[in-house]
């Protein structure tokens, strides 16, 4: 076995040293840049989905007004059917991010000859179409967006739910109580509200690539 | 006792529903209303459908869709529909109204209804209940916990209660209505703890009744029990089914909850499965299908006691399904 010189033993142990060295360092450097590069990214999907979530608060918080405003003139006296469809018809043409209102009344409280009276307008087909809620088969005081704001005595957001027999689709309601003033009596008259299309939030989400794999997931969580 | 149901449910077929083995030449249709919306507390109805189990027995079922605002007893009484589910103390209740329906089934066999409270809300025993707001749901689940209110000498502020348990989470009522087997774990899924809760579970009240049974006019049953013994032996066949094939029952119900559009989940449905299992299939359980004239009795004089019903009507003709000899 031929024995190796001091020179060529000191070229290897230099060599393997170096290597070793090299590898050691590319190694640290690659995982500083890709926690570098990961933090940023975190940051910007942050970012994106706090400017999302400002931006849905900024529209949710009009949507919240126009109930607010029309309960307020209801207030001031009593209106007839027309009047109260042509208000719900203008304010739909004039507010693109509200899918459906009604002004719904307690039982009697429009006229003695109703016991439902809600009338409805709703976005089909880009056309305001009018409607009225209220059967033996949707008993509309015992919905969660008559019933919850009428019990709380304050204006709620409803859990996102089907409406079916009102818009039928899946939707959430913002509604807001309003009074009749019988001399020094201030009754519930009923509530007024507006409804968002979650179709329409989940397409405004959607448009932002970073998150559109999210809603894709959410998506499947709320098929299963 | 699983053993011998079949013999239980063979005799019951003998007795009144001679012939019914017969092959059909063609289906009788028929319409049937559960008592609530689409969920796993009536897999074995859909079950049954899915699996050709009434089409087998000569039925062509259409399976309503039911809910708060479609009374199963008042679209029952109208005549609208062929057969219904109801809560056994209902059936009776209005039968002793003169309503003419009769049981021809009684598939659950032990009560899921309790009150649920906050423990914040300073309510921990029954007493605490009084002057308080308590949910409940129509007057078709009212029999319960009226009789458990007139036990404990309660007054309270009844709110009508839907299909969500979202008014009691937002502290609209102090109380609600719930069913173990579902909006009890709603509530858990919504995020309160088991232990932030006061439950008043009314069979450990004494109200040990046995809640969902099949019902149809008495009219109906008279003129065609055939058909009605075949309604039955069809879904105690997809219940039995059902529960031994919990995963493919899934699947069924999670079907119709989908096209009925109801805001709820696999997992949801899952437990709400198991659950009923417990309150159909447990040990020393009476035979799927039946119910004992004990049983039956004892409901009733609770149901008299409690001031709801002035007479008990007789066991013979209210009840109609198979015998648990």
């Amino acid at each position: 076995m031929t024995k190796l010189s001091l020179a060529a033993k000191l070229i290897i142990l230099i060599g393997l040293a170096t290597a070793l060295i090299f590898v050691a360092a590319f190694a640290y450097n690659y995982w500083a840049s890709r926690q570098t590069v990961m933090a940023e990214v975190d940051q910007n999907a942050r970012n994106l989905t706090m400017a999302m979530a400002y931006e849905i608060e900024v529209i949710l918080r009009g949507v919240e007004k126009v109930p607010l405003n029309l309960a307020a003139m209801l207030e001031l006296r009593r209106y007839g059917g027309r009047e109260l469809t042509d208000m719900i018809h203008s304010t739909l043409v004039h507010n693109r991010e509200i899918f459906g209102m009604a002004i719904a009344y307690e039982p009697y409280a429009f006229d003695s000859g109703y016991y439902y009276y809600a009338p409805y307008g709703f976005r089909e087909k880009d056309q305001v179409r009018m409607d009225y809620l209220g059967s033996e088969t949707y008993r509309y005081f015992y919905m969660d967006w008559y019933q919850i704001p009428r019990e709380l005595n304050r204006p709620q957001w409803s859990e996102p739910y089907f409406d079916e027999g009102g818009g039928n689709i899946i939707m959430a309601t913002y509604s807001f109580p309003f009074y009749h003033n019988d001399g020094a009596e201030r009754t519930v008259a009923g509530v007024v509200t507006a409804d968002i299309s979650l179709m329409w939030l989940k397409e405004l989400v959607s448009k932002e690539p970073a998150l559109g794999e999210a809603v894709q997931e959410l998506d499947l969580e709320l098929l299963d | 006792m699983k053993g011998r149901t079949p013999l239980i449910l063979l005799l019951f077929w003998l007795v009144i529903a001679p012939g019914a083995l017969a092959q059909e030449t063609g289906l009788k249709r028929v319409t049937f209303l559960p008592q609530w919306i689409p969920q796993a507390q009536f897999a074995g109805y859909y079950v049954a459908h899915e699996k050709g189990f009434y089409r087998e027995r000569g039925l062509e079922v259409e399976t309503l869709t039911g809910g708060p605002d479609r009374p199963a007893s008042e679209i029952l009484a109208a005549g609208k529909v062929d057969f219904a589910t109801l809560f056994l103390a209902d059936g009776i209740a209005r039968r002793a109204q003169g309503l003419e329906l009769v049981n021809i089934g009684q598939i659950v066999q032990r009560s899921a209804f309790m009150l649920v409270a906050r423990k914040s809300s300073g309510i921990h025993k029954p007493e605490d209940l009084n002057g308080k707001k308590v949910g409940l749901w129509g007057p078709e689940f009212q029999l319960l916990p009226k009789a458990f209110f007139r036990q404990h000498n309660l007054t309270v502020r009844i709110v009508p209660q839907t299909t969500t348990m979202t008014l009691f989470l937002r502290s609209g009522v102090e109380a609600a209505s719930a069913m173990w087997y579902n909006e009890y774990h709603q509530l858990i899924n919504a995020g309160l703890a088991p232990e932030e809760l006061t439950t008043f579970l009314l069979s450990d009240y004494g109200m040990k009744f046995p809640e969902d049974g099949i019902y149809c006019l008495e009219e109906t049953w008279t003129r065609d029990p055939r058909s009605c013994a075949n309604f039955v032996m069809g879904s105690v066949a997809g219940w039995r089914y059902a529960l031994a094939h919990p995963m493919e029952a899934l699947e069924i119900v999670m079907k119709f909850v989908n096209a009925a559009n109801v805001a709820t989940n696999r997992v949801h449905q899952r437990w709400m499965l198991e659950r009923m299992k417990d309150i159909i299939e447990f040990a020393g359980a009476p035979a799927l299908g039946s119910l004992s004239a004990a049983t039956y009795g004892e409901v009733a004089q609770e149901l008299k006691k409690s001031g709801l019903i002035e007479t008990i009507p007789d066991y013979d003709v209210f009840y109609k399904g198979p015998k648990d000899r």
